[in-house]
């Protein structure tokens, strides 16, 4: 009877503990809201930047959060704040790996407060140095491959992931 | 009577679960902020670059591409655009960082110098020349893997001399406005002008270290291998530029920047046999950097 009443209070404070995993703040221009914890998953919704969401639970590097109705994935990559970090660093990620310790505490602050280079600081810039090709980099930021074709493009070339141990 | 409160906390648990878990979780919660805020207040100024956020790097990559692609005019061709981004953005996915602010971006450079350069935040340039030496997908994917390894290994953002980021930081660390006055992003714009220039003489001029390219080159096998590619890529490339520079070596643009070839070869071969790492080429993927590039 004690084992028993023992395991339950375990599995109550594990339920308390991943209810307790906190805030999270997208650190990225943008990030994926994914159907599942992997990038080759379809994407549910394009969350912004500065976007504050309760994190509800973690997993190997991925974060369960709702936005916009819906419940799927982030890459916790993408984000700063209070995941414990054990969690952020989620081991060895089980397919796509992601160091995620450099989320720290000043990069929350900078991105949260509007410090740093940021937009302003490369007006003035360009305003400097007008000669600066910023046009072609514009384009060249334009090019992204959507996941379908990526996932595509890894069948169609028979590129098995792989795990690799140091 | 320990049975007696262990059977009471857990009548409590299963009555109220819910409630329980947002008070426990509050409490968390409540402990986690304190101690970030106590890390706020305590971090006022930032000490190196590694402290620069994902935002602040996405900046310093613009700013040096745009000094790569004002120097070097971009090559105009959908298909082998398209390629490389594929590839080079699944590659992406097996670093240690699969995302940056922005993602990572690529581009072939109009170039006869067998040269790459990877921007800060992932704005990554492949030269025609050293496109012309690639002979197979999973060579290209090395050479694309080496580059996303500078951006992991933030070998660019390494090159900032001190001096430049302290000035930037100090400006950075007492301003809590988002708009900066006039006098602050003024000096604000010197550092920042420094800093791209640190960087770019970096990439451009000088070269990363022997160490930081040997770095590099294992972290692309690492990448390449995880992503599937046959882990030899990068020796095979390698091999094809050694065999170059023994005959003709007019094509400065490598070897200004870069360790020899040659011996670079030995060392990814060492680490490959090493590590154990199999892996075979595939006439899939052969077909399609042909229909590209060859």
């Amino acid at each position: 009877m004690k084992r028993f009443g023992a395991a339950l209070l375990v599995i109550a404070m594990a339920a308390a503990l991943a209810w307790a995993a906190g805030k999270v703040t997208v650190i990225h221009k943008k990030t994926s809201l994914r159907a599942d914890k992997q990038f080759f998953a379809p994407a549910l919704a394009e969350i912004p930047y500065k976007e504050s969401l309760e994190a509800l639970e973690t997993q190997n590097g991925w974060i369960k959060v709702t936005y916009a109705g819906k419940t799927g994935w982030i890459h916790s990559s993408a984000v700063s704040g209070a995941v414990p970090a054990a969690e952020k660093k989620g081991g060895a990620l089980s397919l796509f790996g992601g160091d995620d310790d450099k989320k720290n505490v000043a990069q929350e602050d900078v991105a949260l407060a509007g410090k740093g280079f940021n937009e302003q600081v490369e007006k003035q810039y360009k305003q400097k140095n007008p000669n600066m090709n910023f046009a072609a980099v514009d384009e060249m930021e334009k090019i992204t491959i959507p996941g379908d074709k990526l996932a595509a493009f890894v069948q169609q070339g028979g590129l098995e992931a792989r795990s690799y141990e140091n | 009577m320990r049975t007696s409160a262990a059977l009471i906390t857990l009548i409590l648990a299963l009555a109220a679960p819910r409630a329980m878990a947002l008070d426990m979780g509050d409490a968390l919660l409540k402990a986690w902020e304190k101690k970030d805020a106590i890390v706020k207040t305590t971090k006022a100024l930032r000490k190196g670059f590694q402290e620069l956020s994902d935002e602040e790097e996405y900046y310093i990559g613009r700013a040096v591409a745009a000094r790569i692609l004002t120097d070097y005019k971009t090559v105009n061709d959908p298909a082998k655009t398209e390629y490389l981004n594929t590839a080079g953005q699944t590659l992406a996915l097996y670093s240690t960082r699969p995302a940056t602010f922005a993602g990572y971006h690529f581009r072939i450079i109009a170039s006869g110098e067998v040269n790459a350069f990877a921007a800060p935040g992932g704005f990554i340039f492949v030269t025609t020349g050293l496109l012309a030496h690639v002979k197979s997908e999973d060579q290209l994917a090395a050479v694309l893997a080496h580059e996303i390894a500078h951006v992991t290994l933030k070998h660019g953002l390494g090159a900032i001399k001190s001096a430049n980021l302290t000035q930037a930081f100090t400006i950075l660390g007492t301003e809590a406005v988002k708009e900066y006055s006039s006098a602050d992003l003024s000096a604000l714009t010197t550092a920042f002008e420094g800093v791209i220039n640190d960087v770019v003489n970096q990439l451009v001029v000088n070269g990363y270290s022997r160490t930081q390219e040997y770095d590099a080159d294992q972290e692309a096998v690492r990448i390449a291998y995880k992503a599937g590619y046959n882990p030899s890529g990068l020796a095979e490339f390698l091999a094809s530029l050694a065999a170059m520079t023994a005959g003709d070596s007019k094509e400065l643009g490598f070897y200004k920047t870069h360790p020899p070839a040659g011996e670079r070869k030995s060392k990814v071969e060492s680490f490959i046999t090493k590590k154990k790492l199999e892996g075979a080429p595939s006439q899939a993927r052969d077909a399609r950097f042909q229909a590209r590039f060859m």
